[in-house]
């Protein structure tokens, strides 16, 4: 027996001719569900827990139910015998598989051992729900599968569709330890490498076609968990701009919003007017809307003290905006000239020059000065994210985060106006006046930040 | 008796001389609104079915104008007078907004919105 041996994991097993996957029919976890194939959806239905026994053979188990296994109905050596799933039987020969390398080890057959080797795994039509049968071997590409390395539990659903549809880069995935996922690439670049580049708008601003790159080049799609999966939403990670589309100030911006990720889908698999303008809107909700219902599952996530989701996407903003830089001098924002000063953050870059023994920000040329723009020191990370969202450290950043998502469901929150500013944490030179009333998480002996301290280290 | 009518004259006379200026007011304001229904700086009933270079005339020039196509200039579907610019205040900073006059194909103004800025994005 030849054997090509697949490390034991979670896959997602893909037809090479349909480029469907195989899939257990509407996540039916009940015996002798077909197992068809489907368009790519990520979702837990289409994967599949590869393992291999003592003799050689692999056994395929659904990742729905660690008892339910890839099966060959009615087993033998016939054509024309569905794939399904049935409970665990071990030593059933139609639960058992041969899985041999074709095509210089690109693709593999799947053969059922109760076939003796003479049928393998194929499917029968090219649509959604086709059969998937055993089939005498020919060589033909439907009867061909190449096993995808799945993450289970980790990459969110919507997020593996990105990248199997080839929208993003695995390297845009960043991720914290504890479940926080961000895409780092921009909502704008991922519709314009989805095809489409203009959205609809029948009747406000911007109408009728709102260029995605001109008005979403800042927002990131990310996910936590809601237990039942993830939850999505858009941050808003901003540079200075001067292209007058959207604002041009730079910030970090962070609804506790459900986004409805599905309307992208459907946007980009049907990209007419309505579901463009469908689109839209769900974007302008989640962004700019007053008075909208937030997500508990992200209240949740960002009012818990210990959670690292905020560090992320300081960190990823500092490296973001230093990747900016022109020959090492990354200039202050326009609104640091233009508002009227307090104090507070020319003296917290003063004392960090001291600090850091070297010019970190010149006065002079209101200017941070980068000896390395790939790498950061922990100065000119501290003077990048005080110049651009007002926070002199990354646990301040943080804390103001929570401080927003832990007045959702304060006493004030009934109050609209104390809702809403709530409803997104915004984090930006001159995004509010310096009262000391409401903005506690800019002083550093403050609780808030001694929390974050006590979590997270002194950041 | 004659106490009771007299008592009656004052209080309509009271009432009169309350009554009738409220009334005027109410009759004031409702007016005003009818006109001005969307934004207190702006007459609707003028603006809808007047030209763009009627309405600069009367209310100045124009804070935004929306372009369907950046390259031809004389595509202006929209164009808009700033109501309410973004403020920081205790509470954050607040959206501006745009009294948004929309045009037909003319250059004629066939209907009225207050907007949030595409620069609150």
């Amino acid at each position: 027996m030849d054997y090509w041996y697949l490390d034991i994991g979670f896959y997602f097993i893909k037809n090479v001719e349909t480029g469907k996957y195989l899939d257990v029919y509407n996540g039916n976890t009940s015996w002798f569900t077909p197992v068809n194939q489907y368009t790519f959806n990520g979702q837990t239905n289409q994967k599949w827990r590869v393992a291999r026994g003592l003799d050689g053979h692999y056994r395929i188990n659904s990742a729905l139910d660690q008892n339910l296994f890839l099966n060959v109905s009615n087993g033998g050596d016939t054509e024309g015998r569905n794939a399904e799933i049935s409970g665990n039987y071990p030593s059933s020969d139609a639960q058992n598989f041969e899985i041999i390398p074709t095509d210089a080890y690109t693709s593999f057959r799947i053969v059922p051992q109760c076939s003796n080797r003479s049928l393998c795994l194929g499917v029968s039509g090219s649509g959604d729900n086709a059969s998937v049968q055993t089939m005498e071997f020919t060589g033909d590409d439907s009867q061909k599968w190449v096993f995808e390395e799945a993450l289970i539990g980790k990459t969110p659903a919507k997020f593996d569709v990105f990248l199997h549809e080839g929208w993003i880069d695995s390297i845009d995935i960043k991720r914290t330890s504890d479940g926080f996922f961000l895409c780092f690439k921009s909502l704008g670049d991922i519709l314009l490498e989805a095809g489409v580049p203009t959205l609809y708008n029948a009747s406000g601003e911007n109408y009728p076609t709102p260029a995605v790159d001109k008005f979403y080049d800042d927002w990131y799609p990310f996910a936590v968990e809601d237990g039942n999966g993830h939850v999505y939403g858009l941050v808003k990670m901003r540079e200075q701009e001067t292209d007058g589309y959207d604002g041009d100030n730079p910030s970090v911006s962070i609804p506790f919003i459900n986004f409805e990720i599905d309307k992208l889908f459907s946007c980009v698999a049907a990209p007419n007017n309505a579901n463009k303008q469908a689109l839209y809107d769900e974007i302008d909700r989640v962004i700019l809307d007053d008075d909208i219902t937030y997500s508990s599952a992200m209240r949740d996530y960002f009012s818990n003290p210990a959670s690292d989701g905020s560090y992320l996407i300081a960190e990823q903003y500092v490296e973001f905006l230093a990747s900016t830089a022109v020959n090492g001098s990354l200039p202050a924002p326009d609104l640091y000239f233009e508002l009227p000063q307090n104090d507070r953050i020319p003296t917290a870059l003063l004392e960090l020059n001291q600090k850091a023994g070297y010019t970190v920000f010149s006065f002079d040329d209101g200017a941070i000065l980068l000896q390395n723009s790939n790498v950061l020191t922990s100065y000119e990370k501290a003077a990048i994210l005080m110049l651009h969202t007002n926070n002199v450290t990354f646990n301040s950043f943080a804390a103001e985060v929570k401080f927003h998502s832990d007045k959702l469901a304060g006493l004030l929150s009934i109050l609209s106006p104390y809702y809403n500013h709530a409803l997104r944490a915004d984090m930006g030179i001159g995004e509010e006046y310096e009262s000391g009333f409401f903005d506690k998480y800019y002083g550093l002996e403050s609780s808030m930040i001694q929390e974050q301290i006590r979590y997270h280290g002194e950041f | 008796m004659q106490a009771d009518n007299t008592k009656n004259r004052k209080t309509r006379k009271i009432l009169l001389a309350v009554g009738i200026p409220l009334l005027c007011l109410l009759a004031a304001v409702s007016v005003f609104f009818y006109f001005h229904p969307t934004h207190y700086r702006f007459n609707d009933r003028f603006v809808i079915g007047s030209t763009m270079e009627e309405i600069r005339a009367r209310y100045g020039d124009f804070d935004k104008i929306g372009y369907i196509s950046e390259e031809d200039p004389s595509s202006i579907y929209c164009v808009s007078y700033l109501v309410q610019p973004r403020q920081r205040g205790f509470l954050g900073t607040s959206k501006s907004k745009y009294y948004a006059i929309f045009l037909d194909e003319n250059g004629i103004a066939t209907r009225v919105e207050v907007v949030v800025g595409s620069e609150n994005i």
